[in-house]
């Protein structure tokens, strides 16, 4: 090192700065990050607010599993919350309450949790339609594709099994929606159950197995994930809207450093701002009110949380069918509880593939993003699906929009079950004929100008 | 005043200061009456004599005009089909008629309409007597008029247990209120009275089932009623409620305000379609 680098000393950091640079050639490897550059449209930013929501998540969890005790074992409440003094409740809803009404900020933190959890998939979703329709999905970027899709597969574990630990009324009833799907699996679906909750339903091992899970092995999934996901990233590099500049060649952006890190951080500290917001003024599963779980009661048109909606409407909207084949009876949740949404996540999952085969027939590698009329036939299925997947979602509030319409729930029923078959059909071909029509006019101005300029700048 | 009045004999003065008294006296007692919510009187009449001939003769009368319609002579009801059906009244008791009444559903305007909550369409003293005129025809059958003077004492931690037990499969935990079946809605108990809460529970309306008292004893009654009017009155510790009406509004605010003020937050801090970015960086 020179001189002119011992002149520049300013302060004990770069002392510790340059012994750890002597020893482990920090700046040389790091120099080309820095500049790595992210290209800046807005809508590049959705991922990185499901990012942010995960830290929140993982912040305000750690905070939560301080207090919380997963144990089914009934003690007496004797806490300040009038309504349950006295009752016998199980451990895990007795450190919830105290987490809401005792510990410091508890109630706080288990709201903020609330909120970051449902915008955390809210972000997913969007990002991932943002990625669908602008093909994004492309070779070379298959993989990252299905590592996002396993990450939003994750996101619903975590979020079913957090639902649950409370142990109060409506989590119960989440659960044993869950496990009545379960036992449905022919042939190893008891076992599973059986497992799962380590005896004959309501089990005593449940909360334990699902506590675990939600706090130990899921989120280690998710960070791990989430890690491949953005080295992935980094190895593959951007993919860009096509301009004068960029191109299929290069990646124009800000540089990751200070440019796109300051952009990060202040949408990192907007992400916290609006959560902390949501969790201090808005009330989020009070469940003091519901009161404890108790295994023989339900109420039965029990709402999941909103990105669960889409199959608990699949399970209400789907007839009672049942079936024997083969001396196997085939329980009416099988179809819409496990079938139909593990074909969904399959063709999801599988899609970069399924686009290239059938829909492009393009197997090269692309890093320019495409808009959604260049190709009319992926945007039509693609805006068809969601509209499916939104019609099953407003059929998880059948009840609540029957009472609100002031119409009789089976005939709002009936109504959705049409609805999700023509409604989405309809419109995906509607969307199809607009960006097609779209397409069509853009190649015949570009044929236009490029036949006879003059004429075209006349008018 | 015209300058030819003659002037008040004493006799006037006398009779103008009992006048005057008297005017007072009848606004002390009217403000009395409105004061303490003419709870006096009313309790004065709800003592009276149910069966007795006026109140019955006035109850059959009102029947006749109002009711017997739809629920036929002498309550023995009409084939429930069309426009004008009703089922017999014969027998379903105080309770039933009192509510019916009270939260404003009958006399319903059309049978095929569903049983809605509406202010009561009729005085009180004329839904004193239909009760009695029903009651009668049946002597001492179908639950009462319940009791439940005690509610305001009842055991919240026991009114809450119940109320999961036997109430929120149908009206939800919050007693919010839900679609249970093609014509009916489960209401939202907001805005019912500890009475009609209580008959409601012996006398079971629409497709909600009768609690009798081997299902709900006196207290547990009681103690029902006191948590739905406490659950009413309860702060939210966490904050805005909205509406209490569980997942799909906490899912609707999480999208607009919360992934919705993040939307505008990006949009702001990125760049917009078309916008050249600056020349610096890139591989
Ligand atoms: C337009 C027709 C109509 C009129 C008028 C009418 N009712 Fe009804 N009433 C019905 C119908 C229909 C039902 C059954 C509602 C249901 O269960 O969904 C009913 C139910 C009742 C019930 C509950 C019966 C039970 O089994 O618990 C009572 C009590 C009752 N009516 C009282 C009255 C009284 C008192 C009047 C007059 C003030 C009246 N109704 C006027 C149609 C009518
Ligand atoms: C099977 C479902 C069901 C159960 C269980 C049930 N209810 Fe109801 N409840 C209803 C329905 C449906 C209505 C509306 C009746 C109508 O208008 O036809 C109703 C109406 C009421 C009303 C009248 C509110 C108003 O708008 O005037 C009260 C009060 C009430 N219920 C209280 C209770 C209580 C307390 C319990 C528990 C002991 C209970 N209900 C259990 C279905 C149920």
């Amino acid at each position: 090192m020179s001189t002119t680098d011992e002149s520049r000393r300013q302060s004990p950091l770069d002392d510790v700065a340059r012994w750890l640079d002597d020893r482990l050639r920090l700046a040389e490897g790091t120099q080309r990050y820095w500049r790595k550059a992210f290209p800046a449209h807005w809508s590049f930013l959705i991922g990185e607010v499901a990012l942010f929501s995960l830290v929140v998540l993982l912040f305000t969890g750690t905070f939560l599993a301080f207090f919380y005790v997963p144990d089914t074992r009934l003690v007496v409440y004797d806490g300040p919350y009038v309504p349950l003094q006295g009752q016998e409740i199980s451990a895990a809803f007795d450190s919830t309450l105290r987490l809401s009404f005792e510990v410091r900020g508890g109630l706080v933190m288990r709201q903020i949790h609330h909120w970051a959890a449902l915008v955390f998939v809210a972000a997913i979703t969007v990002h991932m339609l943002r990625v669908f329709f602008t093909g994004a999905f492309r070779r070379p970027r298959e993989l990252n594709w299905v590592v996002g899709v396993i990450l939003l597969l994750l996101a619903f574990g975590a979020g079913f099994t957090g639902y649950s630990l409370p142990d109060d009324l409506l989590s119960g009833t989440g659960l044993r929606i869950g496990y009545s799907v379960l036992l449905g699996i022919p042939f190893v679906g008891p076992l599973i159950g059986f497992i799962a909750l380590g005896g004959e339903y309501p089990g005593t091992d449940v909360l334990g197995r699902l506590h675990i899970l939600h706090v130990m092995l899921l989120p280690a999934g998710l960070i791990g994930l989430v890690g491949a996901h953005l080295a992935i990233l980094v190895r593959q590099k951007h993919t860009q809207k096509p301009s004068k500049k960029a191109t299929n060649t290069n990646v124009v952006g800000e540089p990751l450093f200070p440019n796109q890190t300051l952009t990060s951080l202040a949408l990192f500290a907007f992400t916290i701002a609006v959560l902390a917001m949501l969790g201090g003024l808005f009330e989020i599963n009070p469940v003091w009110l519901y009161g404890p779980y108790e295994p023989f009661q339900v109420f039965a048109p029990a709402q999941p949380d909103w990105y669960m909606g889409w199959l608990e409407g699949l399970l209400r909207l789907w007839p009672n069918w049942e079936f024997t084949i083969l001396g196997l009876t085939i329980p009416s949740t099988l179809l819409p509880g496990v079938i139909l949404p593990g074909l969904i996540f399959t063709v999801v999952g599988a899609w970069p593939w399924i686009d290239a085969r059938w829909i492009t027939k393009d197997h090269e590698e692309h890093h320019l993003l495409q808009r959604p009329r260049d190709v009319p036939v992926r945007t039509g299925i693609g805006v068809g699906g969601f509209v499916f997947l939104l019609s099953i979602f407003i059929a998880g509030g059948n009840d609540v929009l029957a009472s609100n319409t002031a119409t009789g729930l089976q005939t709002i029923s009936a109504i959705l079950r049409v609805g999700t078959i023509v409604v989405p059909l309809l419109i995906g071909w509607i969307a199809y004929r607009i960006a097609k029509g779209l397409k069509e006019n853009e190649a015949a101005a570009a044929r236009a100008t490029r036949s006879e300029p003059a004429s075209g700048a006349q008018q | 005043m015209p300058a030819a009045a003659p002037r008040p004999t004493p006799d006037r003065h006398r009779r103008r200061r009992a006048l005057a008294i008297a005017t007072g006296l009848a606004l002390l007692v009217a403000l009395v009456n409105v004061v303490f919510g003419g709870g006096l009187a009313a309790a004065q009449e709800d003592e009276a004599d149910i069966s007795s001939d006026a109140l019955l003769e006035r109850g059959a009368q009102i029947y006749g005009a109002q009711c017997a319609l739809c629920h036929g002579e002498a309550g023995r009801g009409l084939p429930v089909d069309g426009p004008d059906g009703g089922p017999p009244l014969i027998g379903v008791g105080p309770a039933s008629v009192d509510f019916m009444i009270r939260t404003g559903r009958m006399p319903l305007d059309n049978a095929n309409e569903r049983l809605s909550h509406r202010p009561q369409q009729m005085t009180d003293e004329d839904r004193r007597a239909i009760v009695a005129y029903v009651t009668s025809l049946a002597p001492g059958e179908g639950p009462g008029i319940p009791d439940i003077e005690g509610w305001q004492q009842a055991d919240l931690s026991r009114g809450l247990h119940q109320f999961t037990t036997h109430c929120a499969a149908c009206h939800g935990p919050t007693a919010a209120g839900v679609a249970v079946g093609q014509r009916d809605v489960s209401s939202n108990l907001e805005v019912s009275t500890p009475l009609e809460i209580a008959e409601a529970v012996r006398s079971g309306p629409g497709v909600m089932p009768a609690f009798n008292e081997e299902i709900v004893p006196q207290q547990d009654l009681e103690a029902i009623v006191a948590w739905v009017m406490d659950l009413r009155e309860r702060e939210s510790p966490g904050g805005l409620a909205i509406g209490r009406s569980g997942p799909v509004s906490e899912g609707f605010i999480a999208w607009v305000l919360g992934l919705g003020l993040l939307m505008i937050v990006m949009y702001l801090l990125g760049e917009k379609a078309d916008e050249e970015v600056d020349d610096h960086g890139g591989e």
